[in-house]
């Protein structure tokens, strides 16, 4: 076979190939390499990193493009990175969060500082109080009365409207919340601008001024913008020439955006900044309530206010404390007494509740409460069980109470055993010996140091009188007087009782053998007083009333 | 945000103002209307991707002796020309119209709007007139302020026609 190929297209081709080689070997190797960091994604990337810092810095001289294309993108990058881990960002974050947080608290301080003396200021003054009534009068508010007072002109809302169309390019107000329709006030405006240029065929640019009330808007106009300032009050000339000067500074800014506008405002976002000073505001000499004043007012208002809240604490600390000491006291006082055992003291809402047990003769726990003036006893409520006490105290009344014993008998008491003295007829010794056993704390009687007597005290003549029942005592009766060391005449003992009972002229009072006999008439009140006291005198030992009879009033 | 002007033009009673009340549901200047010969509305629109926010200039009708003033125009990307559909001779009043805004504004998107269609028995526009509007290649709808017919497509026809 021969070497020679038989195919045309290679014989044709291999010395073209042979020539291209020998004309484009260099550029086609440099085509290749070309080729390679294009397709190359890894060579392209490095390609890329290499331009890409100088390429971001260049094009963002030029225009804001580059950020407002960055921006969602790094907003997610921030909120994946938070979500994933919000530790690396608070770290980053942490040196300028301190600073930025105490320097929002002073302003904060300040501010409330400022705030508190302007009100002082309008509050406790003279003008202060006129502006109330003036308020109040015109049916105003109080801020606005001070406003309309104070204010010299402010500055609230800024409209740039683009001339040809109409349409609001920005609107900045003081109170944004307030002005919602500002694209349709701002076409308004120029329908209102259009409509008097038509009325009175002004060949005038354009309207300076509008006025309605204290509310003035000046308008200033360039080719391409109308700048329009809404201002309440009486804004100095200088004020027209500032707005003047920033809307020619816009002019000359925004040329090519104003006459290429094409409805589109997001090339106006950025122009805040640039209108921002026009919101100014000035007040009449002494009225501004912003202008740093001293705020010694302030600092003496808040020491007041400091002293008063720990004078209030202190105070009631104080009040606490004492009504502390004084509520134990009164516990242990009412612990001691015979008669009241105390169980459980819990706190119920405000409400203190004693609980324990009670003998009914025992103190009243809320009469012993109002020795205690502290003690609030609305708050104070008592949960007490009656029982017998075997306090001899209690006993002892207890026995006077039942037993109703006679002026002259008493009653002591030795461990449980009840002793009876004195005299008395029969019949109650015998009922009280019956019935003192049956007494809680009484279990045996000693009557061997009673006697009995023989009822002669007599009244025929008369109706029969009730005679008092004697009232138990705690306390033991009266002691009599001493018994001389030789015994009493007739007359002397007679003399003792007329020095007791001092009887009245219509009385006569004779005695022999330990009877103490009365005759005349006398009042109700001297025979009671007679029969209650004959027997303080040991020697009389009955009284003889039966020929006495009782004076008529 | 996308802000269009549209200025909504026609004969005297034609519809114009109800027309307007009916697509914004709102009342915002009509006081105006009366002494300026203008009310201006605006309504938020979506085209596609794009918010429109359309200011509605609604002008006083014209007559004879009261021409709508050509500054109220300026500025505008649309044009909505409102034809009373029981009245022929509006649609001549329309034509008038349209030649002073190609005058002061030159060519900008214009729709026409058949207004009053639910009268039925009082419609007295002929198909063929019809037809010559349409050979304008402009956008011709049969609206009813009364009913709504149509008037949200004739606005959002209009704010499509402005984005062009």
């Amino acid at each position: 076979m021969s070497e020679h190929s038989n195919n045309p297209a290679e014989t044709t081709e291999n010395p073209l190939h042979t020539l291209r080689k020998l004309l484009f070997n260099e550029e086609e190797s440099r085509i290749e390499k070309i080729e390679e960091h294009i397709e190359n994604k890894e060579v392209l990337a490095k390609d890329i990193a290499s331009v890409l810092p100088e390429a971001i810095l260049i094009r963002s001289k030029e225009d804001n493009k580059l950020g407002k294309t960055l921006a969602p993108t790094i907003e997610e990058a921030l909120r994946c990175s938070i979500t994933r881990d919000p530790q690396p960002l608070s770290d980053a974050l942490f040196p300028m969060m301190g600073p930025a947080i105490r320097k929002s608290i002073n302003n904060a301080i300040s501010e409330m500082m400022q705030s508190l003396n302007t009100t002082l200021d309008n509050s406790f003054s003279i003008q202060g109080l006129k502006w109330r009534l003036e308020a109040k009068r015109t049916g105003k508010s109080f801020a606005e009365v001070v406003m309309l007072n104070t204010l010299l002109y402010r500055v609230e809302q800024i409209f740039l409207i683009h001339k040809e169309t109409g349409l609001l390019l920005k609107h900045i107000a003081l109170d944004p919340s307030h002005h919602q329709d500002a694209d349709v006030v701002s076409s308004m405006l120029t329908a209102v601008q259009d409509f008097i240029q038509d009325s009175f065929s002004s060949n005038a640019q354009n309207i300076d001024n509008l006025r309605m009330g204290d509310l003035q808007i000046m308008v200033e106009s360039s080719p391409d913008v109308v700048l329009a300032v809404v201002c309440r009050g009486n804004p100095p000339r200088s004020l027209q020439e500032k707005i003047l000067s920033t809307l020619e500074h816009l002019q000359q800014k925004y040329a090519d955006d104003f006459k290429t506008f094409d409805g589109d405002t997001s090339p106006f976002d950025v122009i805040d900044d640039e209108l921002n000073h026009l919101l100014v505001q000035d007040y009449k000499p002494g009225a501004n309530p912003n202008k740093k004043k001293s705020p010694i007012k302030a600092m003496v208002m808040l020491a007041a206010i400091a002293l008063l809240i720990a004078w209030w604490i202190g105070s009631s600390a104080m009040e606490g404390s004492q009504q502390q000491v004084e509520w134990e006291k009164y516990i242990a006082e009412l612990q001691s007494q015979p008669g009241i055992m105390l169980g459980n003291i819990s706190t119920l809402d405000d409400t203190t509740v004693v609980s324990g047990l009670r003998d009914p003769l025992s103190i009243d726990p809320y009469s012993l409460l109002q020795q205690y003036k502290t003690l609030d006893n609305k708050h104070i409520q008592f949960h007490m069980q009656p029982y017998y006490a075997l306090h001899p105290t209690l006993v002892l009344q207890r026995a006077y109470q039942k037993l109703a014993p006679p002026k002259s008998i008493e009653f002591s008491l030795d461990q449980n055993t009840l002793i009876i003295k004195g005299k008395a007829k029969q019949s109650w010794l015998d009922q009280a010996r019956h019935q003192a056993t049956f007494i809680p704390g009484i279990e045996h009687v000693d009557m061997s140091q009673a006697s009995h007597i023989t009822p002669i005290i007599q009244k025929p003549d008369v109706q029969p009188r009730k005679i008092p029942i004697p009232t138990p005592k705690l306390t033991i009766p009266v002691a009599k007087q001493e018994t001389p060391k030789r015994p009493l005449t007739d007359a002397e003992i007679l003399k003792l009782a007329i020095d007791l009972l001092q009887p009245p002229a219509t009385i006569e009072m004779s005695y022999s053998n330990g009877i103490l006999k009365i005759t005349g008439s006398a009042s109700q009140a001297w025979i009671d007083f007679a029969e209650k006291n004959y027997s303080k005198i040991v020697q009389i030992h009955s009284l003889y009333i039966s020929n006495l009879t009782i004076q008529d009033i | 945000m996308i802000q269009k002007k549209i200025c909504i033009l026609g004969a005297a009673g034609v519809g114009k103002t109800s027309l307007t009340a009916r697509f914004v549901y709102s009342k915002f200047s009509e006081k105006y209307l009366s002494t300026m010969g203008v009310k201006i509305d605006k309504k938020l629109v979506q085209v596609d991707d794009t918010k429109v926010n359309l200011m509605i200039w609604d002008i006083h009708g014209e007559e004879k002796y009261k021409k709508i003033p050509t500054s109220y125009l300026r500025g505008a990307s649309g044009i909505m020309m409102v034809i009373d559909g029981t009245r022929p001779n509006t649609i001549a009043v329309a034509e008038d119209i349209l030649d002073r805004v190609d005058e002061t504004l030159g060519e900008i998107p214009h729709i026409y709007l058949l207004n009053k269609s639910d009268l039925d028995d009082a419609w007295s526009i002929s198909e063929s007139n019809i037809q010559k509007l349409k050979d304008t290649s402009s956008p011709v709808y049969l609206t009813s302020a009364k009913t709504g017919d149509n008037v949200e497509a004739a606005f959002l026809s209009i704010a499509k026609a402005t984005l062009i």
